[in-house]
């Protein structure tokens, strides 16, 4: 039987950006634990699902959303969009035209998705392939910060699917800050079925069910 | 933007170990790259797009000849290429719904109920003639049954179905009345009814989902794990139903 109150829940996060910026490889290292060269353009979207035992009370389930970075398909992605609660936009540290495209797709994220509170999901900037970087255009890296304030995104980091750095934090990270806007959002309770979850004053996380 | 995406495809590091293979993956690299690159130059309005090195494999791998590749992908594109507008995907994606409305409605309401009743799971099935879903040399042989349109509603195997559908129930009937072909929608063509076989060929794994990403992930994983021939034989089977149901359907209309 599993613990008495342990929590469980269930985040779907967009892995969103230009193509072959690595969205499927960060994924992968993030939720096989393997890291493939070789590029296969993903086509509408593929989908991996990562149990995070967050803490001794809570488990967590993300869905994880790779998103192709096709950008023909606006309609289509309005449609993968929905519900999401948190996303991660990529861009690839050896290409500025990637880097250029982050706010058009940070802008296309907040049009299409809300949190049931009005206000966008929180999203992570990951600045991939840092493994390849060379001086380039992130000498000025450290301006990042000022980006992410000015665009609203909640934080950045340099990530490498290829030699795994940065994925486990950049999560860790988003899933914070998601955690903490459940707790702050109100939501509605399922009608009478009588379950509660949560904390004692009504607000229970979304999607949050019983052990 | 479109002509410097390209470049992913030469991207570092996306080579093989053995250095005979790598000078043999780098040269088909290469090719890969000029066929998408002079097609993007003389197609400016389509570009390069994701799935068209898919597509495009199938040539070069068949014919081994960059020249050749180039001008069977030219020409295929040529009717492909409104596989590769959102308008006209999403109304062949929506023309599967409808199909399964007509085929299997449990499967249906399943859908209908669930969050993907919009089923843009098919968009890549769709779009890369199912090469992703089986193996390389299974996914030649679909793309030659789908390319020959043997099978398809106007073609002379399913006006065959249709005709004795026809005549069985002129003979039911006494020989009294003449049962028309019904409501035939042309629209739905063979790799439509491809779709239709592998969901209706899982359903019972598909119904058990309860959630968008169970049904992606029940979906997903049938890639490389499906037969191709039962998947045909459904198909086919499928179809021929099809044609046999729209007289039955169009006769019941009329006798009410």
């Amino acid at each position: 039987m599993a613990a008495q109150g342990k929590k469980e829940h269930l985040y779907k996060i967009l892995v969103i950006g230009d193509l072959g910026t690595g969205k499927t490889s960060i994924i992968k290292r993030y939720v096989h634990q393997f890291f493939s060269p070789h590029y296969r353009a993903t086509i509408g979207v593929d989908f991996a699902l990562k149990v995070l035992n967050w803490d001794n009370s809570t488990t967590i389930r993300l869905q994880l959303w790779d998103i192709a970075g096709q950008e023909r398909f606006g309609n289509m992605t309005r449609v993968y969009y929905k519900e999401a609660v948190g996303a991660f936009v990529v861009f690839d540290v050896t290409r500025l035209s990637t880097f250029e495209a982050v706010q058009m797709w940070k802008a296309d994220l907040d049009n299409k998705v809300l949190l049931p509170n009005g206000k966008a999901i929180p999203a992570v900037l990951l600045a991939n392939k840092c493994d390849l970087a060379s001086e380039g255009f992130l000498g000025n890296i450290n301006q990042l910060d000022d980006y992410c304030r000015e665009k609203g995104f909640h934080a950045w980091f340099e990530t490498s699917a290829k030699e795994n750095i940065g994925i486990e934090e950049a999560a860790r990270s988003l899933v914070a800050k998601i955690l903490e806007n459940d707790e702050t959002i109100d939501h509605p309770q399922p009608d009478g079925d009588g379950i509660r979850v949560g904390e004692e004053d009504g607000r229970a996380p979304k999607k949050t069910k019983c052990c | 933007a479109s002509l410097f995406s390209l470049c992913l495809l030469f991207l570092p590091g996306s080579l093989p170990s053995s250095p005979t293979a790598l000078n043999s993956h780098k040269r088909n690299l290469r090719k890969v790259h000029r066929i998408l690159l002079i097609y993007a130059m003389f197609h400016p309005e389509m570009g390069y797009a994701q799935g068209m090195n898919d597509l495009l494999a199938r040539f070069l791998v068949v014919t081994d000849s960059e020249v050749d590749a180039f001008w069977m992908f030219e020409r295929y594109m040529k009717d492909k290429r409104i596989d590769f507008m959102e308008v006209s995907m999403m109304r062949k994606v929506a023309l599967v719904r409808k199909l399964i409305s007509e085929i299997d409605r449990d499967l249906y309401q399943f859908f209908e109920s669930s969050e993907c009743h919009d089923y843009l799971f098919c968009h890549r099935w769709l779009l890369l003639d199912f090469k992703r879903e089986f193996t390389f040399q299974d996914s030649l042989r679909i793309f030659e049954v789908l390319g020959t349109h043997y099978l398809e509603l106007y073609s002379d195997k399913a006006q065959v179905e249709t005709d004795k559908a026809i005549a069985k129930e002129f003979l039911n009937e006494g020989g009294e009345m003449r049962p028309g072909r019904g409501m035939m929608n042309f629209e739905f063509t063979f790799d439509l009814f491809v779709c239709v076989a592998i969901l209706t060929l899982h359903r019972d794994k598909i119904c058990q989902s309860t959630d968008a990403a169970s049904v992606y992930g029940c979906l997903n994983s049938l890639s490389m794990n499906m037969d191709l021939s039962s998947v045909l034989k459904q198909a086919v089977h499928l179809c021929l139903q099809y044609c046999r149901q729209t007289v039955t359907k169009g006769f019941a209309e009329i006798n009410i």
